[in-house]
């Protein structure tokens, strides 16, 4: 069966019912198609290679670059040279002069950058007036045209705070006005006798007194015009026990 | 021009040779296609596809006489077909072992070429690929099993089931 069965296949070349396909138009599409350019391939050994130089190409733009980096940096002056002999500069400024460098900012204004809200928010807000004793020296706002930062100048404060030991309070002269912005203050002296040295009463010594307010600084204490009272006082905030008489 | 020289002219990229070898072996390819897929523009597609690869792959071709120009584009477009029946979902589904048909050759024997050919196409896809093989193409079960990834006894039974539904038919037509 299977050879007869082949044998009448074989021989049928044509289809039933004069159905015929289109052998020339698909000669002409046969004949495109072998036409056609096939597509490049590029050898594993050639993309192996390629991949190598590139990488190599990259490796010396980077050695380059890194050398010209290094270069710049050997070249550029010393910011700040270090000597053991002179004290360590705490500001910037400081640092600045001790290199030589002249900076052109001004040194008076520390700009502390905040976020817009923060900055409205600030800004919109009547700002109280500044207590000399308990607050920060005032802090202007500026309003600055771009919204996406704002900065706060903080002026420095005009004038420097000299640190006096209190046994050399005698022989100092009254003491400095703090000049905040817009408070003076006035000061009473007061001396300070220690009860721990032997022979008895110590010596006085004279404490600077301010009219501060009372709770603040413990050494500064406002008179209240009584004596007695203020001795007192004085006794009360006398934590090292150290014999204190009032000078009015 | 005769076959071997169209075989060495297609080597070298004659387009002639071309020519000549897809005009004297197009029909019969055609006919082959239509068995398998039942369908005329999928067959020309196949049987396109079928001349581009034999082309391409003739350098490996050794001429040994004119049937085994045929065999070779034969193979080739069968694996075009498979392919394409692969493609669309193909499955020959193991329905058991099926008692093998005597084979009846007379009905058979007294159908015209073109009768046969329409109640070959007229098969279910399993039932028509198998029956292909096997009969038309000459593959052993074991070969039909490979090619489609089944079972022996699941081609056996196919072609079963493909003869039983041919028997009917052609005593049906009487």
């Amino acid at each position: 069966m299977s050879k007869a069965i082949r044998d009448k296949m074989d021989k049928l070349n044509t289809l039933s019912g004069g159905i015929v396909f289109g052998k020339e138009e698909t000669w002409e599409r046969l004949q495109g198609k072998l036409d056609e350019k096939p597509a490049r391939r590029i050898a594993l050994g050639y993309k192996v290679g390629l991949a190598a130089a590139a990488v190599l190409l990259l490796s010396v733009c980077i050695t380059v670059l890194y050398n010209k980096t290094e270069d710049k940096i050997a070249a550029a002056p010393a910011l700040y040279q270090y000597d053991p002999t002179q004290p360590t500069p705490s500001t910037p400024a400081a640092k600045n002069d001790a290199a030589g460098i002249v900076s052109n900012e001004p040194k008076e204004v520390r700009t502390i950058k905040r976020s817009a809200t923060k900055t409205a928010t600030i800004a919109n807000q009547p700002l109280p007036a500044p207590d000399p004793v308990t607050e920060a020296p005032e802090i202007a706002v500026n309003n600055l045209p771009s919204p996406a930062l704002a900065t706060i100048a903080v002026p420095a404060p005009k004038q420097k705070m000299r640190t006096v030991h209190i046994n050399e309070a005698d022989n100092e002269a009254p003491a400095e006005q703090l000049t905040y912005a817009s408070s003076t203050v006035n000061t009473k002296t007061m001396k300070v006798v220690s009860l721990n040295e032997e022979g008895g009463e110590q010596p006085e010594i004279a404490v600077k007194r301010t009219s501060r307010p009372h709770g603040t600084l413990p050494f500064f204490i406002p008179p209240s015009g009584n004596a007695a009272a203020d001795k007192d006082m004085v006794m009360a905030h006398n934590p090292f026990n150290i014999k204190l008489s009032i000078q009015n | 021009m005769t076959l071997q020289k169209a075989i060495e002219g297609c080597k070298r990229q004659d387009r002639l040779s071309h020519k000549y070898l897809y005009d004297a072996y197009a029909d019969a390819m055609m006919m082959l296609c239509m068995r398998y897929v039942n369908n005329l523009q999928d067959a020309e597609e196949l049987m396109l596809n079928g001349f581009l690869n034999f082309f391409k792959t003739i350098d490996r071709f050794i001429f040994s006489g004119t049937d085994s120009i045929s065999a070779w584009l034969k193979k080739i477009m069968v694996n075009e077909c498979l392919m394409f029946l692969r493609k669309k979902g193909l499955r020959v589904v193991d329905e058991g072992y099926a008692a093998e048909i005597a084979n009846e050759d007379d009905h058979i024997d007294r159908l015209a070429a073109h009768e046969l050919f329409n109640l070959i196409t007229g098969l279910p896809t399993g039932y028509r690929t198998v029956f292909n093989l096997f009969e038309v193409e000459g593959y052993s079960h074991k070969e039909i099993a490979m090619m489609l990834n089944i079972t022996e006894g699941a081609s056996k039974s196919q072609l079963s089931k493909a003869k039983k539904l041919l028997q009917k038919t052609i005593l049906s037509h009487k």
